[in-house]
């Protein structure tokens, strides 16, 4: 627990560097100082790394700065994760309690719905929902969200994730229906929504922390394998996703490009995963389950 | 078992409808492009548009539209909108690499979770559960196409160990099919073989606690017989029921990345590829194949969780 | 010993001999794209054309040369000669040598010409407006009866003769004869895109084998000698197996290490200096004159419906950049006619372009004033581009460039084969990004076309700036009707100039192709590129000693 404690507090810190205000485009024939290399060469060949202030890591194909979009890419995934994840919890457990609460025929239609999206393959649900809203958005009423947002991809994180949580959720709001306490709230004249809130969430709740880490961990998953299939976050915006994709063509020349947002995917993802454990541990030391969650 | 198995067909069959219907809905109320036009062509003129979009039923109503796709679907009569190849046939002619790809997989991650499984649980102890547990999660954590594109590049390309790409037909030659998939198959392999060794560990660890076991222990039957005979059949229940759901995953969810990686033209890359260009005949057949696995595998897993002995009711997930 | 020694020479001296045919000289070659269709009357574009032009050859062709005036000269192909034109200039007569038959033996007779050109209408070829001018085509597409006869198109078996009669006179009518969908097939060729199973061919190689989606097979058509076309000589491997690699880089890859001969377009440009340093004796790179790439700027959407911000924006797009992003891909220019194209002016293209030199660095300045004075500060625009490389870092650059002026610019890339019906489409309201365009066949006409009013559609729109000029439509028709395309060169020239001038649109450069093959290849000796069918496939062959 501690250990993980220790892993995830660098990656606080790497969200607070983020806000130092650095341009992420930079046209391609801008002149570094030093020697006066141009940033991209006649070749199309980017500079490497410098180690200094301005092009630390190198540079990409258009001449942008690999450091800054690195870090840029890294406040993108970790925030579109979080705000996924938080989206998929609310809506999840919201589902998971009316349908196990309430039984019956909304049981079924929830259940129902929420198990054709667990039908449908995790990526082939997000890379279709991704591939539909990016060129046009969603144009939905009151709701316009532009097919370029950072929101399309936390929409369709969460829509495919929600089964994670729903199930699991009424699964045991299923078997908590009929316990003592809930017969009482009744008896005492308490309407389903506040039994709901006040007497079943905080016994669901202990899942669902265990959960979280988790959904955040799969959440930054899916978003880097659909912006790796072009149908996650869009260019120019980076994301650790897009990074990789545009970094997988230049392993041969500029290894770091791809390397390192993938390795550092792969670092959020353990901690979390670690730290997920390590709650699971403190809450329930009894219970002998080994979870994970993983789309992709 | 005859009721549950009728329910639960019928429900399978009710997930696969609102799966289709779902698809079908996606990609036509969401507004990006006039299919008529599509398949016109870039010349093409207002009057071929009108003619494709009566040939093909595009001036229909949606249900209308929704029961001739559906029709054309199962009478083998879909056509792509883009390279008139019957879909069907795309999907027939990528199903063998792509359950190559996922079969092969799943059998090695499961095969090689098992032996280290057995292997760490004899020598039962704190370091072995701690390093176990380590590279389960280290495994789930990385991102399988990272690490594909990865060792594609490092040890296919650089390297030139094994093909960085393409796959060879089973038939036309089975060295060469095996050698090309190697890489595929150990990327998959990594991601899963830690979890399926932790997972399969604890379940024997459990196993052997049991009353059964120690029942055999007192008859007096060898540590190793009381391990791999009787506690490995029950703790081995779970670990197939989990093999299951994630086989289904993977044909539908982590084939489309690796596929493309390597170029095996399956039937992952095809939906990758008929997803992004919005073509809508392929993606609901491919949508509808990958929620058939997966709602299948489901249901043979919950029947082994049904069939369990009722002494080990662990959900190990 | 003496034995040995006979029938070591016998065997040495049997194995130069070839005259059957049988060796097995195959080569890979690599597409990031699968063919739209590998049907004749439907494959029309630069990926598909390129198998095509391999297996149908037409009634006409083009002489083979890599020089680009020559290789721009119309010679008989299946026809004995070139067309005859009626008096009034709308009757094109030919005759179809003797004795000629498809790679399946069948004879191919006058009739298989009207029935190619049947299934190109009824079929909806992306090819079929270009024959819309034959009298009784419209009318033979709007009946929708695939066996109604075409009013404009009489043939004769007997006499072998076939005669076409325009609806209006048509300068580069000549050219049509010449492209692969106007290829004779059997008359029992079904009205269905066949592309999984190709008619035969009438080409130096035919199909024997279609998964068009993931790999094709090109094998000598042991018919074509017998069809006597001079200067189309035989091909020099005996198989070509087409395999569909989206990823560039792979293919670049395997062609390095050999697992591949011949890449179809340029190795991505971060590799180029791999492949100069280990592999630059087979490496060329040649100028695609018949090809310009230009951003568009839809001229009935605000920003761009003010004539000041496209100025602008040709005043601030920032050429030596995009080429620097092409890596070597690009030659900077300003014209929109390419260079061999007549009507191309090579002074238009560099010094004299009204929005200064491409090769030097863009006026921004200007280009700021000219948007302030339009009062177009911090307008909204969406960048349309697509996802290859370089294309979509092309796309982002451009944003940039606009970003700097004072628009307020964001890219949307789509992939490629939905990119063209995209930004094609007036609902998806394309403000700008970017376009290219390659000759379908070597006359001015087929880059004017789509610059005209005529051409605006709301769906599959080619004039994607929707330019509707008087001086351009009334030019265009003018030029349609003179076919002697020498006494107008001077016309095309000074309307190429006219439309830069007005700033429609903003060509920014002509592609230059990198031709990249493997080491088994015998580079020197056998790779040949047309000014119009770019590599010859035919003319590949392998180094001694790797058949």
């Amino acid at each position: 627990m501690i250990v993980a404690a220790a892993l995830a507090a660098p990656l606080w810190a790497h969200l607070v560097a983020d806000t130092t205000p650095q341009e992420t485009h930079a046209t391609a024939t801008v002149e570094v100082g030093g020697d006066r290399v141009p940033v991209v060469g006649r070749h199309g060949d980017p500079i490497g790394p410098t180690w200094h202030a301005h092009f630390f890591l190198g540079a990409d194909a258009q001449g942008r700065d690999v450091m800054v979009r690195l870090l840029y890419g890294g406040r993108n995934s970790l925030l579109i994760g979080l705000v996924a994840a938080l989206a998929t919890v609310l809506v999840g457990v919201a589902l998971g309690l009316i349908a196990g609460y309430a039984g019956g025929l909304l049981d079924d239609v929830i259940s129902g719905g929420v198990n054709v999206l667990w039908a449908f393959p995790g990526i082939l649900l997000g890379v279709a929902l991704g591939a539909a809203l990016k060129v046009n958005g969603l144009d939905i009423g009151p709701v316009q969200i532009s097919g370029g947002s950072v929101v399309i991809p936390v929409l369709v994180i969460a829509i495919a994730t929600v089964p994670y949580v729903a199930r699991p959720v009424r699964a045991q709001a299923l078997s908590l229906r009929h316990r003592e306490f809930v017969f009482a709230a009744r008896a005492a004249g308490m309407r389903p929504a506040p039994i709901m809130f006040r007497e079943l969430l905080p016994n669901v709740a202990p899942t669902v922390i265990v959960l979280f880490p988790l959904i955040v961990g799969n959440a930054i998953q899916l978003e880097a394998a659909l912006a790796f299939l072009g149908v996650g976050v869009q260019p120019p915006e980076p994301s650790w996703g897009t990074l990789v994709d545009e970094g997988v063509h230049r392993l041969q020349t500029a290894p770091a490009l791809a390397l390192v947002p993938g390795a550092l995917i792969a670092l959020t993802v353990l901690t979390l995963n670690l730290l997920g454990n390590g709650v699971r541990r403190a809450l329930d030391p009894y219970a002998r389950r080994h979870a994970y969650v993983k789309q992709t | 078992m005859i009721h549950f198995a009728v329910r639960r067909l019928a429900s399978m069959v009710l997930v696969l409808f609102a799966v289709s219907v779902l698809v079908f809905l996606i990609f036509n109320a969401i507004p990006g492009g006039d299919p008529a036009a599509r398949i016109a062509g870039e010349h093409a003129s207002d009057n071929q548009i009108q003619v494709i979009r009566h040939d093909w039923g595009f001036d229909r109503s949606l249900p209308v539209q929704y029961a001739h796709t559906m029709e054309k679907l199962f009478g083998g009569r879909l056509v792509s909108y883009f390279t008139a190849v019957d879909v069907r046939r795309e999907i027939w002619k990528g199903l063998p690499r792509t359950l190559s790809l996922a079969l092969g997989a799943a059998m090695l991650w499961l095969v090689g979770g098992v032996a280290l499984g057995v292997l760490t649980a004899v020598r039962a102890g704190q370091t072995t559960d701690r390093v176990l547990s380590t590279l389960a999660v280290i495994g789930v954590s990385i991102p399988g196409f990272w690490l594909a594109a990865v060792m594609s590049h490092y040890l296919g390309f650089e390297l030139g160990i094994f093909p960085n790409a393409g796959y060879v037909p089973l038939t036309d030659d089975p060295l060469q099919w095996a050698w090309h998939l190697t890489l595929p198959w150990l990327a998959l392999t990594i991601l899963f073989v830690g979890v399926y060794a932790r997972v399969l560990h604890v379940a024997i660890l459990e196993a052997m606690h049991s009353d059964y076991v120690r029942t055999a222990r007192a008859k007096g039957i060898s540590e190793r017989r009381v391990i791999l005979r009787h506690a490995l059949r029950n703790a081995l229940i779970p670990v197939v029921a989990l093999w299951s759901l994630d086989f289904g995953a993977v044909i539908g969810g982590s084939a489309i990345l690796i596929e493309t990686i390597f170029n095996l033209q399956g039937v992952g890359q095809y939906a990758a590829s008929s997803l992004r260009q919005l073509d809508l005949p392929p993606i609901m057949a491919v949508s509808l194949y990958g929620a058939f696995f997966i709602v299948i595998l489901n249901a043979v897993a919950d029947l082994i969780h049904a069939a369990l002995d009722p002494r080990i009711r662990h959900q190990l997930l | 010993m003496l034995l040995v020694a006979a029938a070591a020479t016998w065997l040495l001296a049997c194995s130069g001999d070839d005259d059957d045919g049988k060796r097995d000289r195959s080569i890979a070659i690599g597409y990031y794209a699968p063919p739209e269709s590998l049907d004749p009357a439907m494959g029309f574009s630069l990926v598909s054309g390129a198998a095509l032009n391999q297996v149908y050859l037409p009634l006409l062709t083009y002489r083979r040369s890599e020089d680009q005036s020559k290789g721009r000269q119309l010679i008989p192909g299946l026809a004995e000669d070139l067309p005859k034109l009626s008096g009034d200039r709308r009757t094109y007569t030919l005759k179809l040598k003797k004795g000629l038959r498809y790679s399946d033996g069948t004879p191919i007779r006058a009739g298989d010409f009207e029935h190619a050109i049947k299934r190109v209408l009824n079929m909806g070829s992306p090819a079929a407006p270009f024959y819309e001018n034959i009298a009784g085509a419209v009318h033979y597409e709007a009946r929708g009866k695939p066996d109604a006869d075409i009013a404009g198109i009489e043939t004769d078996d007997s006499t072998r003769t076939i005669a076409v009669r325009l609806a209006r006179p048509y300068a580069a009518f000549d050219h049509l004869f010449a492209l692969t969908v106007a290829t004779p097939v059997p008359r029992d060729t079904p009205f269905e895109n066949q592309t999984t199973h190709p008619p035969p061919s009438t080409g130096p190689f035919e199909i024997t084998r279609s998964d068009p989606s993931r790999e094709f097979v090109l094998e000598r058509n042991p018919k074509f000698e017998s069809l006597g076309v001079d200067g189309v000589p035989p091909p020099s491997v005996d198989r070509i197996t087409v395999k569909i690699i989206v990823d560039k880089t792979k293919q670049a890859e395997d062609v390095l290490d050999g697992k591949l001969d011949y890449m179809y377009d340029s190795p991505p440009s971060d590799l180029l200096p791999t492949i100069e340093k280990r592999a630059s004796d087979r490496y060329e790179e040649h100028l695609l004159t018949g090809s310009t790439n230009w951003l568009f700027m839809n001229s009935r959407l605000p920003p761009f419906d003010d004539a000041r911000v496209r100025r602008a924006v040709n005043y601030a797009v920032d050429k030596p950049t995009l080429a620097r992003i092409y890596a070597g891909g690009l030659q900077e220019g300003c014209s929109y006619l390419p260079p061999g194209m007549p009507g191309y002016d090579e002074k238009l293209d560099t010094t004299g372009c009204p929005f200064g030199d491409p090769r030097k660095p863009p006026d921004v300045d200007r280009a700021r004033a000219l948007i302030r004075e339009a009062g177009a500060e911090g307008a909204k625009v969406t960048v349309w581009g697509f996802n290859q490389t370089p294309q979509s870092d092309i796309t982002q650059a451009y944003t940039e460039m606009l970003n700097k002026i004072g628009l307020d610019a964001s890219p949307k890339l789509v992939d490629f084969p939905i990119w063209r019906e995209t930004i094609g489409n007036a609902k998806n309201r394309p403000q700008t990004g970017i376009d290219a365009f390659t000759q379908a066949f070597p006359h001015p006409l087929t880059f004017f076309e789509t610059v005209t009013t005529d051409a605006i559609r709301p769906t599959s729109n080619k004039n994607t700036s929707n330019i509707s000029d008087p001086v351009i439509d009334a030019t265009v028709r003018r030029l349609e009707g003179e076919p002697d395309i020498a006494s107008v060169t001077g016309d095309w020239q000074r309307l190429n100039r006219y439309l830069v001038e007005r700033a429609y649109i903003v060509p920014y450069g002509h592609r230059i192709r990198g031709t990249f093959v493997s080491d088994r290849i015998d580079f020197e000796k056998c790779t040949f590129f047309h000014p119009i069918y770019l590599e010859d496939w035919s003319r590949f062959c392998l180094k001694e000693g790797e058949e």
